[in-house]
C-alpha cells in the first residue's frame, strides 16, 4: 500500500486524471496533489492519488529508479495502480519531453558532498519559516 | 558480494559509500542502532542484501513503519464485525488477510460477507454509487499517505450509504514512543521519504531537538539506503542531532500543504494502541466530529465479543520486532507455523511486513 508509483499524465478531466505507468493506464485523482497539473507532467501516485508533481528536472532519474527498485517486483508495482491483470513493460517509457538528457544527475556525487544545498536544518533556522498546520 | 545483489546503478558510489560508513563506525566506536520506519525501506534493504554491507557493530532496525502490520487486531475485528452485519467492506489488498482475534476479512468473506478489495479510497466510493442499496464501508488504513486520499473523499461529498472505519495512524508520535523504549535505545532514525511528501520533512524538527536523535528523511532505491545511513553515522560521529533530507526530488521541508490541509480537516489526532508496541497518545486518526455521518463507528456495532486470541499469536512476536527489539528468526513460529501462506501474525502478510520481507529475501543475507 505503501510505494508511490511515477506516472505521466495523459488527460484531465477535473479533479481526476488518466495517467499512463509504464504502459499501463490508470485513473488518479488530483484533489490533493497541491499543484497546478498539466498533460505531460509526472506525478508521484499513491493508491489512487496523485500526491506530488515530480519535478521536470527529476523526472528521468525517478523513473531508472523505480525501474531498477521494481524489476522483479512488477506484481507489487502493478498491486499500487490497481492494474493486476496487466503487465508492466520496464524500459520502453517514453521519455519526459521537459527533461532532456544532461539534467539527470545522480543521487550523490561523492561522498563527501552533502546531498544537497538548503536541506539540512541543523539548528540553522531558515529565512521564511513556513507556517506550521495548525495541529502540528 | 556481487554487483548483481546489489543491482546499484553505480557500483563505485556504494563501495565508497560502504568504505565510508566503516570509517565512521571507527570514529563513532561504539555500537550503533539506527531504526528505519518505512516498509519500502525494508524492501530496498532485504531485497538488495544491504544489512550484508554494513560493518560490525551497526545494526538497522525495522521500526513500526508498516501500516498493515500496526493495525491493532480490535481494529480488524471491527471491520470484520461491519463485514458480519451485511455491509460491503472495501480495504486495500494488503489488510485483507491480517488476523483478527477470531477472523481475517479474507475469512469473513469465506463465511459469506461481502469484503473488495479496492487500490484506491475513490474506488471505494465507486463501490458505494455502482450499489446505492447496499451499505458501503472503507476500512481505511495506512499513514499519511493514504489518510490525505481518504480525507479527500470525504471532502467531496460521497454518497449516503457510505462509512469510513478509519484505522488511520500517524507516525511521529510512534517514533517518539520507541525513541523513549530505554530496551530500544535508537541512536539515529531513517525517516520514511513517501510519509514525508506529505508531510515535509519539517515536521521532524521538534523530535530531533526534544529527543536530541538525528533524523534523515531517506529515499528508497538502495544507494539512497546507504546515502541516509551515511548521513545519520555522520551525524551520530559529530554527536549532533541534526535533520537532513536525504530525498529531495521527492520530499520538501513544507511536504504537500495542501494534502495535509484537507487531511487535518477531516481527521484529528486520538490516542491509540499499536500492535504490539503500546498505547500511543495522538497516534490514530480520527473522524472529526463535523464527519460523524460517515463515521462507520457510529452507524455499526464494531465492538463485538471475540473471546480471546487463538494461543498461537500469542507467540508472535510481532509487537517486538516493530519496537526493534527482535528480528524475525527470533520468533519461533517463523517459517514453520507462520508463512505468508498461512500468516500467525500482521508481520508476515503484508508486502511490507518485515516477517514477509525476511520471508521471501532472507533477512541477513550471507553474501
Ligand atoms: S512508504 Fe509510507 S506508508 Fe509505505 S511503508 Fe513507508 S511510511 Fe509506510
Ligand atoms: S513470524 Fe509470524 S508469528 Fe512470528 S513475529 Fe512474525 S508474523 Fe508474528
Amino acid at each position: 500500500m505503501c510505494l508511490g508509483i511515477p506516472g505521466e499524465i495523459l488527460e484531465i478531466d477535473g479533479l481526476t486524471a488518466r495517467a499512463e505507468f509504464w504502459n499501463v493506464e490508470k485513473e488518479v485523482r488530483l484533489d490533493i496533489v497541491g499543484d497546478e497539473i498539466e498533460v505531460g507532467d509526472y506525478v508521484l501516485n499513491h493508491a489512487g492519488f496523485a500526491i506530488r508533481k515530480i519535478p521536470d528536472d527529476d523526472v528521468e532519474e525517478t523513473i531508472e529508479l523505480y525501474e531498477s527498485l521494481l524489476a522483479g517486483d512488477e506484481d507489487e508495482a502493478l498491486e499500487e495502480i490497481g492494474a493486476t491483470d496487466a503487465t508492466l513493460e520496464f524500459g520502453d517509457r517514453p521519455t519526459a519531453v521537459d527533461s532532456p538528457e544532461g539534467t539527470k544527475t545522480t543521487t550523490i556525487d561523492g561522498i563527501a558532498q552533502r546531498p544537497e544545498a538548503g536541506s539540512r536544518t541543523v539548528r540553522e533556522e531558515p529565512t521564511e519559516k513556513p507556517e506550521r498546520d495548525a495541529d502540528e | 558480494m556481487s554487483e548483481e545483489t546489489l543491482q546499484f546503478r553505480n557500483p563505485e558510489q556504494a563501495e565508497q559509500l560502504a568504505d565510508r560508513l566503516e570509517a565512521l563506525m571507527v570514529e563513532v566506536d561504539g555500537p550503533v542502532n539506527l531504526m528505519h520506519v518505512c516498509g519500502s525501506h525494508e524492501q530496498a534493504i532485504a531485497k538488495f542484501g544491504l544489512r550484508s554491507m554494513l560493518p560490525d557493530g551497526l545494526s538497522l532496525r525495522m521500526g513500526p513503519g508498516c501500516p498493515v502490520c500496526v493495525t491493532n487486531m480490535p481494529e480488524v475485528d471491527e471491520a470484520v464485525a461491519v463485514a458480519n452485519q451485511g455491509a460491503i467492506v472495501a480495504t486495500y489488498g494488503d489488510m485483507f488477510r491480517v488476523p483478527g482475534t477470531k477472523q481475517s476479512l479474507a475469512d469473513a468473506r469465506a463465511d459469506g460477507a461481502d469484503v473488495e478489495i479496492v487500490y484506491s479510497a475513490s474506488e471505494a466510493v465507486e463501490l458505494a454509487e455502482e450499489n446505492p442499496d447496499e451499505e458501503v464501508v472503507f476500512f481505511a488504513t495506512g499513514f499519511e499517505t493514504t489518510a490525505a486520499p481518504t480525507a479527500a473523499i470525504l471532502v467531496d461529498d460521497p454518497p449516503e450509504n457510505f462509512w469510513v472505519l478509519s484505522a488511520h495512524k500517524y507516525v511521529p508520535p510512534a517514533m517518539e514512543v520507541v525513541a523513549e523504549m530505554p530496551d530500544t535505545d535508537i541512536d539515529g532514525f531513517l525517516a520514511a521519504g513517501h510519509a514525508a511528501t506529505i508531510t515535509g520533512y519539517g515536521l521532524f524538527e521538534p523530535f530531533v531537538e526534544e529527543y536530541e536523535i538525528p533524523v534523515v528523511v531517506g529515499g528508497f532505491e538502495p544507494i539512497d539506503v546507504m546515502l541516509g545511513i551515511e548521513r545519520l553515522l555522520e551525524y551520530i560521529s559529530e554527536d549532533v542531532a541534526g535533520l537532513e533530507n536525504a530525498y529531495p526530488r521527492c520530499v520538501t521541508r513544507e511536504g504537500n500543504r495542501a494534502a495535509l490541509e484537507t487531511m487535518w480537516s477531516v481527521f484529528e489526532k486520538t490516542s491509540g494502541e499499536w500492535r504490539g508496541i503500546a498505547e500511543i497518545p495522538g497516534a490514530n486518526l480520527a473522524l472529526r466530529e463535523e464527519y460523524a455521518d460517515y463515521d462507520a463507528r457510529e452507524r455499526f456495532d464494531v465492538e463485538p465479543e471475540t473471546g480471546g486470541p487463538d494461543p498461537l499469536t500469542e507467540q508472535c512476536v510481532c509487537g517486538d520486532i516493530m519496537a526493534g527489539k527482535a528480528d524475525p528468526d527470533e520468533c519461533d513460529l517463523f517459517g514453520e507455523e507462520c508463512t505468508p501462506g498461512n500468516p500467525v501474525g500482521a508481520c508476515m502478510v503484508s508486502s511490507e511486513g518485515t516477517c514477509k520481507i525476511w520471508h521471501e529475501y532472507g533477512g541477513h543475507p550471507d553474501l
